[in-house]
């Protein structure tokens, strides 16, 4: 079950030449790194002109929830489920 | 030449994406649903669930009691929307005779392109290639391959799930006699009980049945029932090229056991009809008939009217007053109100400023005006009424996806 967090982290991200998206590698929450092994979907969302990026990823048997606000650049860590 | 019509139909969708966006849904029954915690219905079932007897629409406890280890999740209609515009971006490069039939079913003419790809079973493999590719391995679909539409959605009933199936034109005779009329797209509940009352009851047994008697008791319709009967489908794929016009603008609402008041009930549907004014003034239109209905309890039929306003308006509160109205008129004092809705017809293009020769009729239009720009700016509920803040204490549901949908891909 996911647990929301809605938390700013910083993103490892690579921005590849004809991808739809950016492709996230890692993320620091706090001080642990956690590396993506799979971006299981990646949807975008709109609240006015704010385009967010939202993605579904795994590290391991961790589950995340992250946001990408396109205007700002910034990241946030929207949900995690650590169950796996 | 024969046409070859595909339909691509996609396996639990819903629940296929959920399980996709987070593998430790992957390989348990899971039911997705409007609101987990709440009295509510499953909106789609994965196949694991579907083993247990989960079927959409099944009422959240009785999809629990067929199967108790089922795990309810909250939908999210953003990741099925996205999803779909991302299949039809790879569909509409095979062809341009695509006909979005919903949010996960495409009608596709491959009369002129399947040559390419080696005929149509090529195709589809090539199709379902892609979609792994794009889409995910738990995001899969069903492809029916025929010479019409309707015998093209039956072979991918017949295959699913993760199936490709195709009907040769030999093969017709022998699939007529062994499908229940019930099972074909278009044969309605109601006109399959008539039917098989006078004894119809497969395909074989329609196409036996003289076109004068049909068209004596069905009309035009009865002439599509022959057709069917005799394993034709002349429906064109109507290309999404071609949207069709817009004809009403309506939202209705399922409400939680707490908001069943007929003031709290109301209250809910001055936030739909905020929605619908805000929806006709994007699209550019303005309507004159306002219908109101609404259902008592779970199980009870729908009530509603309509009434025609003596000018057209894309005004949340002057169709709010309208519905006030009907439900005045209606002289029903409900209780118990498990579902409210409204709709406007009766729609004409808005061309330019209305014209309005009251002051608060010119003062509401330029109000309605400047929270549009807030919204367009901000996001929906960056500013509402008061009286819609009750609209916001009901999580949004997922469901309701028509035909007509706009696709923008």
């Amino acid at each position: 079950m996911y647990q929301p967090v809605s938390e700013p982290i910083d993103a490892y991200v690579i921005y590849k030449r004809g991808a739809t998206h950016p492709i996230l590698r890692a993320f620091r929450w706090g001080r642990r790194r956690f590396d993506i092994t799979s971006t299981n979907l990646v949807y975008p969302e709109r609240e006015g002109e704010t385009l967010f990026l939202c993605y579904a990823v795994s590290s391991g048997r961790n589950q995340f929830q992250l946001r990408l606000n396109t205007n700002r650049s910034l990241w946030t860590l929207e949900a995690i489920d650590v169950e796996g | 030449m024969a046409r070859i019509i595909m339909h691509l139909d996609m396996d639990s969708y819903f629940a296929s994406v959920e399980q996709q966006a987070n593998p430790s849904l992957r390989g348990i029954p899971i039911g997705v649903t409007g609101r987990p915690k709440e009295r509510s219905i499953i909106v789609a079932a994965s196949r694991e669930a579907k083993r247990w007897g989960v079927k959409s629409a099944m009422p959240n406890w009785e999809a629990l009691k067929l199967c108790p280890s089922l795990k309810l999740v909250s939908g999210k209609a953003e990741r099925y929307i996205a999803t779909t515009k991302r299949f039809l971006s790879i569909l509409k490069r095979y062809t341009p005779l695509l006909e979005v039939f919903s949010i996960d079913e495409v009608f596709m003419d491959v009369t002129q392109e399947a040559r390419r790809y080696g005929g149509p079973l090529n195709m589809a493999r090539s199709i379902k290639d892609e979609f792994r590719e794009a889409l995910g391995e738990c995001i899969t679909a069903t492809v029916g391959i025929a010479s019409n539409k309707a015998f093209a959605k039956l072979i991918a009933k017949r295959n699913k799930p993760n199936g490709i199936g195709q009907l040769r034109d030999e093969e017709v005779p022998s699939l007529l006699s062994e499908i229940p009329i019930g099972e074909v797209c278009g044969i309605g509940r109601r006109i399959e009980g008539r039917l098989e009352r006078v004894g119809i009851h497969t395909l074989a047994d329609l196409g036996r049945t003289s076109q004068r008697y049909l068209k004596q008791e069905f009309g035009v319709y009865g002439l599509f029932l022959k057709e069917i009967g005799q394993g034709r489908d002349p429906t064109p794929v109507i290309p999404y090229t071609t949207a069709a016009p817009v004809k009403s603008v309506g939202h209705s609402k399922s409400l939680p056991p707490q908001l069943r008041s007929i003031d709290l009930a109301l209250l809910v549907l001055r936030g739909l009809c905020d929605k619908v004014g805000r929806r006709l003034r994007k699209l550019g239109y303005v309507g004159r008939t306002v219908y109101f209905g609404f259902r008592l309890g779970s199980m009870s039929p729908h009530h509603g009217k309509q009434i025609t306003l003596p000018f057209s308006t894309d005004d949340g509160e002057v169709i709010y007053n309208a519905c006030l109205a009907i439900e005045r008129k209606m002289l029903i004092h409900p209780k118990n109100v498990s579902q409210v809705g409204v709709s406007v017809s009766n729609l004409a293009e808005r061309r330019g400023r209305s014209g309005y020769l009251l002051d608060e009729d010119r003062r509401r239009e330029r109000l309605n005006a400047a929270t549009d720009r807030i919204r367009d700016r901000f996001g929906e509920r960056a500013i509402v009424t008061g009286e819609t803040l009750l609209f916001d204490a009901i999580p949004e549901h997922v469901g309701g996806f028509s035909q007509g949908e706009e696709w923008e891909f």
